[in-house]
């Protein structure tokens, strides 16, 4: 992994066409500005990793789904 | 133009028959299952929810729901890399479904608004794109948000 150390205000540029700009450090926070095409997707990793995560325990309560139907049945006559 | 059938083993459905041109290839697969790339839609009947059914592993099949049933203003931008990956040309060729989590305790379904699967149903190509959206969260709960007045 290639380390930097970069101050505010200072860029970095990757490849031809993405800039990082740091644009303000405060205490245990770093705020960036990219820019870049737009068919370069740009994502905070931890949210790939939470979808990731999510999806693995969506398949383990596939076989729960026939409690859901009674439960919305449920509700909706309380709704009644 | 002869239609191919052919018989997938699911876990849920047992064996199902799928046409070939029902097949949803996503192409990066999904999140977490990224081996996967062919995928059919199988409705439930008499139920808001459907199944995304992997045809590549019976094992693996999610739990769908159209967003618009449980969030009718939910709306984003789908990016233009996503546009071009999908061959989507016009509003009609999009259809949006979102996975649905069962925990133990059912009351506490949730529903994943911040990663929808968009799919291009024309061409049959289909991802699950993660929006960096504040407004819609990964996990939404289905009962909490719904107008009941049900204890929790």
């Amino acid at each position: 992994m290639l380390v930097l150390s970069r101050k505010e205000g200072d860029q970095v540029l990757i490849g031809e066409n993405i800039i990082i700009k740091v644009i303000s450090i405060e205490k245990d926070c770093v705020k960036l500005g990219i820019d870049a095409p737009k068919n370069v997707k740009v994502l905070r990793y931890e949210l790939l990793q939470e979808v990731k995560n999510e999806n693995v325990e969506a398949l383990q309560g596939r076989e729960r789904l026939s409690k859901i139907k009674d439960l919305k049945e449920i509700l909706s006559d309380e709704q009644e | 133009m002869v239609v191919q059938k052919s018989v997938v083993q699911s876990r849920v459905f047992g064996e199902l028959e799928v046409n070939e041109e029902n097949i949803i290839t996503f192409e990066e697969g999904i999140p977490a299952f990224e081996n996967l790339k062919k995928f059919v839609i199988v409705k439930e009947e008499d139920s808001p929810f459907l199944w995304l059914q992997s045809i590549e592993d019976k094992d693996i099949a999610f739990v769908i729901i159209n967003p618009f049933d449980i969030k009718p203003d939910y709306e984003f931008d789908i990016g233009e890399e996503v546009l071009k990956k999908l061959e989507i040309e016009s509003e009609s060729d999009v259809a949006v479904f979102c996975i649905v989590v069962i925990p133990e305790d059912v009351k506490q379904t949730r529903v994943n608004l911040k990663a929808p699967i968009i799919i291009n149903v024309n061409k049959r190509k289909g991802i699950q794109y993660l929006l960096d959206d504040e407004r819609y969260p990964l996990r939404y709960y289905l009962f909490e948000n719904s107008n009941s007045n049900v204890q929790k």
